[in-house]
């Protein structure tokens, strides 16, 4: 069996992508699971907790953003993710750990890490040598990784959307998680310049300090002209919603920029330094398929 | 065995499913005025029974309750407070927050073991970042009314397609807005829409007598959840603390029952 393991799987782009993989898996017949230590997973695939996880032999387990030291770990994975102190205790424990844990990848089920955005856990507060492969979501930064582990690139699948009917007009979205790194002041501003009359943004309130900080402010100053909706669970709702989308960070595993030309949005966004050559899902599947040995 | 986190799951699996509920919450301030103390808040003083301290309140959290003069009002307090319907969600003060003297004096005054009891403080405290993070998303679903102060701004939320507003003193001084209200859901056979409230004890009043009037609606009491949606102060610890990232544990309570 396939489980997915994630240090988060609340509203965010990367967990959309870890609930399509799972999807993606059952639908062409290979049962997989998604366990997650947040809930808003849990509707929208086979999924379950934390708690519910276990490897038992004969599994893969494709592990995402999660602080995995030893075989060991996979029993106490609530712990290992809960509360906020969960990074600091690991960035001393890493290091004890390196020495002193045993170093060898399990042999009755298989590990997988994968690495959807390049704002995940470092990889190093990770023991790669538990692994068999790594799979990046973009060649922008796996090519660029010096990790001298086995390796693969398959875009994160793309969910089926249709051009909109009906666009309104001078209407902008902003699409991301609420955080600095997003820059969504700037895509804000930019949007304002280019004569948008109204932005939405869309996205899970990871950082609401950054929030009440930088975009407050804007949202009295423009009074009536820009609105938090949150986390969009229906994105052909969202993309029917706003004529134009505008992004200040270069993300090359996002799939924005696809969707948007799916939907017949405009799309405003960094030019990437490396664009990835599209894949159709069946391409993407195809890629995962050898790479696990399905 | 009531649980704070899974009560909050219980009202946000009713509103992704569309099934209409209400859920109304009855903090300190309506457990003085349903014990019959008079309450006065304001700039000058606080006032609770015969208890006097240095006010803190600014004007539109300004409020005056004396028991004889607004019984009328206390009476429609306590109808809201022993209002029992399927999906009625009655918040009460819980003991960790009035300790559990006040606690206990909830129960014995409602006089029966309503399995829709659940917290106030619900929607705040350690729930607030699923609140934020997870309800608030599902607004959108709706098309939302806001029932709130006549100062709030409503520009930056998204889902409003109407709102009612009240002044100071809402209970007493807005109290025939209730009427206004239901008969704009008769008149325009309002059903499946959304009500969210941040109107101090009106709205406990309000969110009874409208859900008995049309239980098709759903009705929220968000108290201050969204104030900084609306330009409007943050003077609660645990929106300083998830705002602000002002220190204070209130974001790590979970309340207990």
């Amino acid at each position: 069996m396939i489980k997915i393991i994630s240090g988060y799987s609340h509203a965010a782009g990367s967990t959309l992508a870890l609930v399509n993989l799972c999807n993606e898996f059952n639908t062409r017949g290979h049962a997989c699971t998604f366990y997650g230590p947040d809930n808003w997973h849990m509707d929208k695939c086979r999924s379950g907790h934390l708690d519910d996880f276990s490897a038992n032999p004969n599994d893969i387990v494709i592990v995402n953003d999660m602080p995995l030291l030893s075989t060991g770990d996979l029993s106490r994975l609530k712990e290992l993710v809960s509360e906020n102190g969960q990074r600091r205790i690991l960035k001393t424990l890493g290091k004890l750990a390196s020495k002193y844990l045993p170093t060898k990848a399990p042999t009755d089920y298989r590990l997988i890490l994968t690495r959807l955005s390049d704002d995940a856990l470092p990889i190093s507060n990770t023991r790669l040598s538990l692994f068999q492969n790594i799979h990046y979501s973009s060649g922008d930064f796996g090519n660029h990784s010096k990790v001298g582990c086995k390796k693969f690139v398959a875009q994160s699948f793309c969910n089926d959307l249709k051009a909109s009917i009906a666009k309104p007009e001078k209407t902008a979205g902003i699409i991301g998680s609420i955080k600095r790194r997003n820059n969504i002041e700037k895509s804000i501003e930019q949007a304002l310049m280019d004569g948008m009359e109204t932005i939405y943004i869309f996205g899970y309130m990871k950082d609401p300090i950054y929030f009440y900080e930088k975009i407050t402010p804007l949202t009295i100053k423009y009074r009536g002209q820009i609105k938090y909706a949150g986390f969009a669970d229906n994105k052909q709702k969202m993309y029917d919603t706003v004529s134009d989308v505008y992004s200040s960070a270069n993300k090359p595993w996002s799939l924005v920029s696809r969707e948007c030309a799916m939907t017949n949005t405009g799309y405003h966004a960094p030019k990437s330094s490396s664009a990835d050559h599209l894949m159709a899902n069946e391409q993407i599947f195809q890629i995962w398929k050898a790479e696990l040995a399905l | 065995m009531k649980s704070f986190v899974g009560d909050f799951y219980k009202l946000l699996d009713l509103l992704k499913a569309g099934k209409p509920f209400a859920f109304n919450r009855f903090s300190d301030g309506e457990l003085y005025i349903l014990q019959g103390k008079e309450l006065i808040l304001d700039a000058k003083q606080v006032k609770v029974g015969a208890k006097v301290t240095d006010g803190i309140y600014k004007p539109e959290d300004h409020k005056r309750f004396h028991p004889e003069e607004h019984a009328y009002y206390r009476d429609r307090l306590i109808d809201a407070f022993k209002f029992q319907k399927e999906n009625y969600f009655n918040g009460l003060s819980c003991r960790c927050c009035v300790g559990d003297e006040h606690f206990q004096w909830q129960l014995d005054f409602h006089g029966s073991d309503d399995p829709n009891f659940t917290w106030a403080n619900l929607l705040v405290n350690g729930n607030y970042p699923r609140f934020i993070r997870e309800m608030y998303p599902i607004f959108n679903n709706y098309k939302t009314i806001f029932v709130c102060n006549e100062n709030a701004d409503l520009s930056s939320l998204p889902f409003l397609v109407k709102d009612f507003r009240v002044g100071y003193n809402a209970m007493i001084n807005d109290y025939g807005l209730i009427q206004t209200m239901k008969n704009w859901i008769d008149e325009n056979a309002i059903t499946g829409h959304l009500f969210l409230f941040s109107a101090s004890s009106f709205s406990k009043i309000a969110i009874h007598q409208l859900y008995e009037h049309c239980d098709k609606n759903t009705y929220i009491d968000v108290g201050t959840t969204l104030n900084p949606f609306m330009n409007m102060r943050l003077d609660r610890t645990y929106l300083k603390s998830f705002w602000l990232g002002a220190k204070g544990s209130d974001l790590n309570k979970t309340c207990i029952w």
